[in-house]
């Protein structure tokens, strides 16, 4: 029993119940001090659902420990698999900048936020306003002033 | 999943959040985001505010005396590690295109032109001092504009000094400039600062300060820095009413050393060494030097020669006691920087945004 690594239980929002190693669950720093006080109980995560879950466990895995490696083969293999863990459409891709807010799990919160960040360069307004549901709320007489130069309005 | 979880996820982002995105976007990139709603736009500000502030940029103006076409400017910034191209309307002055500081301008036997605006798209023209210039040194001081020596062969006194009152819209003779300057007064020898109601004249090869009271219309000088002897080649720039002092040619080191003076009471610390990685950088070949800073702490110290490198110098935290930070500026285009003359600007949020509504006016990442 003592040399099996120590598993932590967690509960989604869903119910739904997964097993990490305590060496992931350390690096989600919300639940640390959780972790740390030897909770044997399923950590209830209310914000987080099942389904994101199961992706920030698969992206943190993943990530324990080849984040530092300097082996350049390494990081090019894990790039690589970063970009294919990053196609999701983009609701997801939405939870899983929250869950990793919520979690606060700096690498997989930097890498999804660069994500979108890459998303709106290159944007007009407009696809900008329709990627993030947002509305125009200036008024008339603001938006009058934006019309008079127009280069952004169809892109850079 | 349920109908409401689906609009759970469907939730859009902001706040926090939101700030983080942005702050990881160049400045280019955040102006649509100004526009896309209030809360993007407070979200946008917010970031550049706490997150992602945005630093002054380098500029690399080109001449354009001998083509009427508008020849785009370069621009670098700092905080994005981004070149730009910066097209601007056709530049309305005639003459070679100078700088002292952050001014820009261009002089010839009937006007002169200058431009003191962050990206320089907006001009401004005098008439013609009565002296016929070559090469002055010229400096915005308050609200006049100072002309001094660089006068033409044929004229009596090389080392007039001429000032230009803004509101007044004239122009008046005032005392020459003192006669240790003889050898070169004009811009090729010596660098220009302008702090508060002075202008400040470094000579170029000896480091030597002469100070003009634009007020009174007197010089002082030279000031002794007690660093006369460390370096050989010297430039000066003006930050937060301070000055900026840089040295080439070391008798120590082969890199720029760089002081900050505060005037009046002469005092001078050391900000610190960029050292040179080989003996080219830094106007080696050149022999000269130029510093222009900006007063949120920032200064660009590069070298006159073809190729020069720019090295960046930033003030940490808002004391002078916040030390130092420095680095090479990445390089461009190594045509772009061929007879180029550069400025340092604040160019934030604001003031591209509103460039961007100028007609003729255009900015791409490079």
């Amino acid at each position: 029993m003592s040399s099996k690594k120590k598993v932590i239980t967690l509960r989604s929002s869903d119910g739904e119940i997964f097993e990490v190693e305590e060496a992931v669950a350390l690096e989600w720093l919300t639940i640390k001090p959780l972790v740390e006080s030897g909770c044997t109980d399923a950590i209830p995560l209310p914000q987080v659902t099942g389904n994101i879950l199961a992706k920030v466990i698969e992206y943190c895995k993943k990530h324990i420990g080849a984040s530092e490696s300097e082996d350049r083969k390494i990081l090019y293999e894990l790039e690589s698999w970063d970009a294919d863990f990053i196609k999701v459409d983009q609701g997801t891709l939405f939870d899983l900048i929250r869950a990793a807010d919520y979690l606060t799990i700096k690498t997989l919160f930097e890498f999804t936020c660069q994500t979108v960040a890459d998303t709106i360069k290159h944007k007009t307004i407009e696809e900008v306003r329709h990627i993030f549901r947002e509305s125009n709320d200036f008024t008339p007489e603001e938006e009058k002033e934006i019309r008079g130069k127009s280069w952004w309005l169809q892109g850079l | 999943m349920s109908s409401e979880e689906e609009n759970l996820s469907e939730l859009p982002l902001y706040g926090d959040i939101l700030q983080h995105i942005l702050g990881r976007l160049p400045l280019i990139h955040l102006l649509p985001a100004l526009h896309v709603s209030r809360s993007w736009s407070h979200a946008v500000r917010s970031s550049l505010l706490h997150l992602n502030p945005s630093k002054p940029w380098l500029l690399l103006h080109h001449s354009h005396s001998h083509s009427p076409l508008p020849r785009p400017a370069t621009a670098y910034d700092p905080s994005s590690l981004h070149w730009l191209r910066l097209q601007r309307p056709a530049c309305p002055a005639t003459g070679t295109l100078r700088s002292s500081g952050n001014m820009l301008y261009a002089i010839s036997p009937s006007k002169i032109s200058f431009s003191v605006d962050p990206l320089h798209l907006t001009w401004h023209h005098l008439d013609g001092p009565l002296v016929w210039r070559a090469d002055p040194i010229v400096a915005l001081v308050g609200r006049s504009v100072v002309v001094a020596g660089g006068a033409c062969d044929f004229e009596d006194d090389p080392m007039a000094v001429e000032t230009y009152d803004l509101d007044a819209g004239t122009w008046s003779s005032c005392d020459s400039m003192p006669s240790v300057l003889r050898d070169c007064p004009a811009s090729t020898c010596l660098s220009v600062a302008s702090v508060g109601d002075n202008m400040y004249v470094m000579e170029k090869a000896t480091g030597a300060l002469h100070v003009y009271d634009a007020l009174k219309m007197t010089w002082e000088g030279p000031v002794d820095l007690g660093i006369a002897g460390e370096g050989r080649w010297w430039a000066i720039g003006g930050m937060r009413g301070g000055l900026v002092v840089a040295a080439g040619g070391l008798v120590s080191g082969k890199g720029v050393r760089v002081w900050e003076v505060e005037v009046g009471t002469w005092r001078v610390g050391e900000m610190g060494e960029i050292p040179g990685e080989m003996a080219g950088k830094f106007g080696e070949g050149g022999r000269s030097m130029g510093v222009c800073c900006s007063d949120r702490g920032w200064a660009y110290v590069y070298g006159g020669g073809e190729g020069g490198e720019v090295a960046w110098c930033e003030l940490g935290g808002k004391g002078k006691e916040g030390g130092w930070k420095w680095g090479w500026v990445e390089e461009g285009d190594d045509e772009v920087r061929t007879e180029a003359v550069l400025t340092c600007g604040d160019v934030g949020l604001e003031e591209l945004d509103l460039a961007m509504m100028m007609p003729g006016v255009e900015v791409h990442l490079l």
